[in-house]
């Protein structure tokens, strides 16, 4: 009832279904009518060439095989159909073509394209569709195909039932004895659902006080740290200003001196044994950026900077004095500072209501400018109508996300037909360049020298305040299911259902989910969703890759072997 | 008494356009539906937008608004209604589920709350002033100032989490209509899930009603014709089964045909506490997404349901109740 | 006039010879109410506790009761530094629930009077001036009366919330100006019908129409002749008002709709709506303090309502 989980919105929304479509986080490209798939050139023109073989006894539900023409009707549902959520990646693929046999997909791409594995991860069945070039109608009550182990018997508005494919063919094989897998939206009584015996797993999102809640004999709480992280972000304006419904608004955050006196002026590590201590004991204070600890953490960077002295100094320099009510004004002016969040997620609550008494002692006029999910994500944040912003992302495996979020020219704006994710208006030299040659970079080691590049200018700027690695969780009952902790801290989530064990015996494992996918087609804004991806996607769609727990990407049992990548 | 009706009648059809137009109104304005549609269906071609508006009657401007308003009435009517801007679906067939789970759960939780309610608002004005009476009072009072979701709360940790615990099975479930993975109709785990949310409804429709039935009652016993029977002579039970709570039940029958009129429109709270597909549920999820050929529909099948009931309830009324003049 | 109609009703009580204004009659059978006197002197205490909220509240509605630097401050139960214990950040809930009172005390006499005003005023000139404009008020009345409560108010709220001239009058949507403002647009409705009804009977008696034979205007009989005789049921549809509205409010801040609790801000239905998971996780002060504040209030509102009706209209009140 509460929208407390509605918080993976932005990172579940626009991040989550991207694993399926595309490798990055690239949203609102624009459509850019290209027919991809005959506008190709001669195949010695392209750029880079991926040769994929599938597996010959690649077979969908019904018994066919998945041959190329898959492939080509993916791509054209992509590209083509009205609504689809995200096509980056899939825009710079000139061709699909059939290589030595239907079995073989040979696709030309117009430029280095890094990031590939997380293309065509989620494969739409040719024979499914009526028409692969607009899918949009489709997937209306049912998925009705599968290249996996699972297939759907039913779905409704009460819960979605699935058996075991019998005509798959790889290792995936589900287990003895299970014979439905079934999931149920239980937004409001997962854990009480859960304590109750009614359902089996659940994948909660976690807030302090919640491991208390879960506290039963029977219920055993796995914690990990996945691609989750929450930040908050400062929204520079476009050339300091932003247009809003309420009119035009100077951004205060457009001068540096600003930015980094206010990330000077808060105490993170106060904030950290206020706000996240309580979430997990063992949590630390995340210094990455907008990026989880591994290979494309810089050192030294980010972290508390806390000196209120430095921060003044900083203000002064930028021309500001403190007024009569010990605020920082200009020209008499203490501009105002929207901090927007959701309401109803009491941690953003919490926090709000910590810091901002703090901020206005430390001379900073901020303000709380919350509204409800759907206007924060879908009107405020896209339309950059706020100064400091606090969500969560989930980071895939592969950080090619950072470039629709974080260069110059995916600021969205009249002139470039809003595309672009750039909603804090950060327009650096280095780090867009450093970005857009990190996605045509093939060698491991210079493209994350490239990522580095990019996330160590973000803390010289002070766009952005780190916070927390957010814990991904999973509860279970230990008396009715085993062995399902082998993949929870996936991007993809609870995917090796198959393996799981039915202790009870009734033949049926039961998860609860969180939130409940409307609709099921995978390529419009149904698809929008990381609990659509989870409970329906990553179930039934074959892909060429899926990440691993330990986030890396490996090819699935669609293919003979590991795909060949040919660049000129 | 056909005329009065008929008078009353004539009403319903006015009524109906004049609050479905007034609800047109303000959800357009509440909700943008052209927003949401472009937010829901992003890249969306002017001609898909185009066809939208005109399938919805989303013209601007007020004679657009009037104008758009026939043109939407038109097309419900014809049933040739839009399809939903998530998922492009049929809305119907969603719609009809959630209803036949709402009016479930409905009747019977207002058939508890009538019948309980009403016969300790019987006890209660027997003996006015007393113990029992007091007690009812008191209790009534209590229960309508319980929130429902405290009660809820409360319910689900007993029944299912503690009798878990005590007993190693929940004695009711917690959510949903049937367990998971459940298919088909099976009447025994119906009631079993209706339990509790239909226990938290009638705590309320109970205060209600005993209340009422009280007042209703004590009205009655204490009018002159009820003491013109008592000192004819005639018994006290006599004059109570025949008499008084003949009269004292017209009130509250004119409150059951309300209640009853508005138990299609789910009950949002009740529902969302216990995952109950039901009405309440298909509103908050429509209304969350902005999801104007979803929310009309539903908003049409409430009103056209208050107003008949309303109308029942005026019709009852009159031809219970003697004293009412018609014409 | 007024007077001598209302003091005909004496008989029905056995009050004798002695000649009292209906004020005092009322008052008198309204001594009798034993649950309505001890609920009006909790109240007042209640209000005045409130009142005095600069003395009685141990700390900032937003404060919290140490620093974290001074170690955990979250969620403690009660202690001698806490009254009722802290919260998720280590606010003094007491202090909380003292102001959170004071803030739903408003919303609901606040929203109460206006719905009062404007239902009185609609619902006398239906009754008075009859004919159309009655039948389209009271059909209107009706469905919204039977419209499911929560639905129209969402759909209200939001459709408020988007017109810019409301919003610059009454404040954004989460404001407690916007909020009393939505809840008198709501509440007039039960008013209108009430008073309408009294109307109709009093337009029938002989002193009305004696004021119409001397030719006083319509606005002068409600304000000099119906509004005075209808003082019991407005009284009655008062504290039906201020329940009404402070349970919104919890309903409200159930769905995340209620005041912001981002800017420190606290309300009854804020922290009962908010203490939800609480007390799965076993933090009962969070849940039973501010759920006590709620239910004495909405009891002793109610039980003083309940001995209005009784001394306005004795015939309710059986042998008390």
């Amino acid at each position: 009832m509460r929208k407390i989980r509605k918080s993976t919105r932005l990172a579940g929304g626009l991040l989550g279904s991207v694993l399926l479509l595309a490798a990055c986080g690239g949203g609102s490209d624009s459509a850019s009518d290209t027919t991809a798939a005959d506008g190709g050139g001669a195949s010695g023109d392209a750029a880079m060439t991926i040769t994929y073989d599938i597996a010959d006894e690649a077979v969908w539900e019904d018994g066919s095989p998945i041959t190329v023409a898959d492939f080509q009707c993916t791509l054209d549902a992509i590209m083509k159909t009205t609504g689809s959520i995200s096509t980056s990646g899939y825009d710079k693929i000139t061709s699909v073509e059939a290589g030595d046999s239907d079995k073989q997909v040979v696709v030309k791409f117009s430029e280095l394209y890094a990031p590939y594995k997380g293309l065509f991860g989620g494969l739409i069945k040719k024979a499914a569709v009526a028409n692969c070039a607009d899918i949009s109608g489709d997937f209306g009550t049912s998925f009705n195909y599968s290249g996996t182990e699972w297939k759907m018997e039913s779905w409704s508005a009460d819960q979605v039932v699935y058996v075991p494919n019998d005509k798959y063919w790889g290792p995936r094989k589900v287990a003895d004895g299970l014979k439905k897998l079934v999931m149920v939206p239980r937004p409001e009584t997962e854990i009480t659902d859960l304590k109750a015996g009614s359902v089996d797993f659940i994948y909660p999102q976690f807030y302090a006080g919640i491991t208390d809640e879960l506290a039963d004999p029977n219920v055993k709480t796995v914690l990990n740290y996945g691609g989750d992280y929450e930040a908050l972000y400062m929204n520079l304006g476009v050339d300091g200003k932003n247009t809003t419904a309420e009119g035009e608004k100077t951004r205060v955050f457009a001068d540096a001196k600003v930015r980094e006196a206010f990330y000077k002026s808060i105490d993170l590590e106060a904030l950290f044994k206020q706000i996240y201590i309580p979430i997990a004991a063992d949590a630390t204070l995340l210094t990455c950026g907008p990026m989880i600890p591994g290979q494309y953490c810089p050192e030294g960077i980010f972290g508390n900077k806390y000196d209120q002295k430095a921060a003044d100094g900083l203000m002064k320099d930028a021309g500001y004095e403190k007024n009569a009510e010990g605020l920082w004004a200009k020209d008499g002016v203490a501009p105002k500072i929207e901090w927007v969040i959701n309401t109803g997620n009491v941690r953003r609550e919490s926090t709000q209501a910590y810091l901002i008494p703090l901020l206005k002692k430390a001379g900073f006029n901020v303000v709380a400018y919350n509204c409800d999910a759907e206007c924060y994500f879908q009107k405020r944040l896209p339309g950059m109508d706020y100064d400091l912003a606090m969500y969560i992302s989930t980071a895939p495996p592969d950080p090619a996300y950072l470039v629709p979020s974080f260069t110059s020219d995916n600021i969205p704006t009249e002139a470039n037909n809003q595309k672009g994710q750039n909603f804090q208006g950060w327009a650096n030299e280095t780090a867009t360049k450093a970005l857009h040659d990190s996605d045509k970079e093939v060698d491991d080691a210079k493209r994350t020298e490239l990522i580095k590049t990019a996330i160590v200018e973000m803390d010289k700027d002070h766009i952005l305040i780190p916070l927390f690695q957010f814990p991904k969780s999973g509860a279970y009952r230990t008396d009715r299911v085993d062995n399902v902790e082998g993949e929870l801290n996936n991007y993809a989530a609870f995917n090796d259902t198959y393996q799981w064990k039915d202790l009870d015996g009734d033949g049926q494992i039961v998860i609860g989910a969180e939130q409940w996918p409307g609709c099921l087609n995978p390529v419009t804004e149904c698809a929008n969703s990381s609990w659509y991806v989870w409970t329906v996607a990553n179930v039934l769609m074959p892909g060429a890759y899926r990440t691993t727990n330990d986030g890396k990407y490996v090819v699935t049992e669609l293919l003979k072997s590991e795909p060949k990548v040919e660049t000129k | 008494m056909l005329r009065y009706a008929l008078r009353r009648a004539v009403w319903l059809l006015p009524t109906l356009i004049l609050v479905t137009f007034l609800v047109y109104v303000a959800l357009r304005l509440g909700t943008d539906p052209l927003a949401s549609y472009r937010r829901t269906n992003i890249r969306v071609s002017k001609k898909k937008v185009d066809e939208y508006i005109a399938a919805n009657g989303l013209y601007s401007g007020a004679f657009g608004y009037v104008r758009g308003y026939f043109q939407w009435l038109w097309g419900f009517i014809t049933l040739d209604w839009p399809r939903s801007i998530k998922g492009s679906r049929e809305v119907w067939p969603h719609l009809k589920d959630a209803l036949a789970n709402s009016i479930r759960l409905g009747l019977v939780a207002s058939m508890v709350g009538i019948l309980v309610g009403n016969a300790f608002g019987v006890l209660a004005a027997l003996r006015p002033g007393r113990l029992r009476d007091t007690l009812v009072n008191s209790g009534a009072l209590v229960g309508l100032a319980v929130p429902p979701f405290v009660s809820a709360l409360l319910l689900q940790l007993l029944f299912a989490v503690y009798w878990q615990k005590w007993f190693g099975y929940a004695l009711f479930p917690v959510s949903g209509v049937y367990p998971p993975g459940h298919q088909g109709f099976d009447l025994f785990l119906m009631i079993k899930h209706m339990a509790l949310p239909v226990v938290v409804v009638a705590i309320q429709s109970i205060a209600v009603y005993s209340r009422y039935m009280r007042a209703s009652l004590l009205d009655v016993l204490n009018s002159e014709y009820m003491r013109t029977a008592r000192s004819k002579g005639i018994s006290e039970r006599r004059v109570l089964v025949h008499h008084a709570l003949r009269n004292a039940l017209i009130p509250v029958t004119t409150l059951a045909f309300l209640d009853v009129g508005a138990v299609v429109g789910g009950l949002i709270i009740t529902e969302g506490l216990f995952e109950y597909p039901g009405m309440g549920r298909f509103f908050l999820v429509a209304y969350g997404n902005g999801d104007f050929p979803e929310l009309m529909p539903w908003m049409v099948v409430i009103i056209g349901s208050v107003v008949t009931f309303n109308l029942l309830a005026d019709i009852a009324y009159a031809k219970l109740d003697p004293r009412i003049r018609l014409g | 006039m007024a007077e001598s109609e209302l003091s005909s009703l004496d008989a029905s009580v056995g009050l004798t010879a002695e000649s009292l204004s209906p004020g005092r009659l009322a008052y008198r059978r309204f001594l009798t109410h034993k649950a309505a006197v001890v609920s009006v002197f909790v109240l007042a205490l209640l209000v005045l506790w409130v009142l005095l909220s600069p003395w009685t509240a141990r700390y900032g509605v937003n404060e919290q009761v140490f620093d974290i630097s001074k170690g955990p401050n979250q969620n403690l139960p009660p202690a001698d530094f806490a009254w009722f214990g802290t919260d998720i950040i280590g606010r003094d809930v007491y202090s909380r629930v003292l102001y959170g009172v004071r803030v739903s005390l408003i919303i609901g006499l606040a929203s109460a009077v206006f719905s009062l005003a404007l239902g009185s005023l609609i619902g006398a000139v239906a009754g008075l001036k009859g004919g159309l404009f009655d039948d389209i008020v009271m059909r209107v009345t009706d469905v919204f009366l039977a419209f499911p409560f929560l639905v129209a108010l969402l759909v209200v709220r939001n459709m408020f919330g988007a017109v810019g001239w409301i919003t610059v009058i009454v404040g954004q949507p989460s404001s407690i100006r916007f909020m009393v403002f939505l809840f008198a647009v709501f509440g007039w409705m039960g008013v209108a019908r009430v008073l309408r009804a009294q109307v109709l009977s009093l337009k029938e008696r002989e002193f009305i129409e004696a004021a119409r034979a001397l030719g006083a205007s319509n606005a002068r009989i409600i304000i000099r002749h119906l509004l005075p005789n209808s003082i019991g049921p407005m009284l009655v549809s008062l504290s039906l008002g201020v329940v009404g509205a402070i349970v919104s409010e919890a309903t409200l801040s159930l769905f995340g709709y209620g005041p912001d609790p981002g800017t420190g801000a606290t309300s009854l239905g804020l922290l009962v709506a908010g203490s939800k998971s609480a007390v799965r996780a076993g933090y009962w002060w969070l849940a039973l303090y501010p759920f006590a504040a709620l239910l004495v209030i909405t009891l002793c509102v109610s039980f003083i309502g309940d001995g209005l009706r009784d001394a306005f209209d004795p015939k309710h009140g059986g042998g008390r």
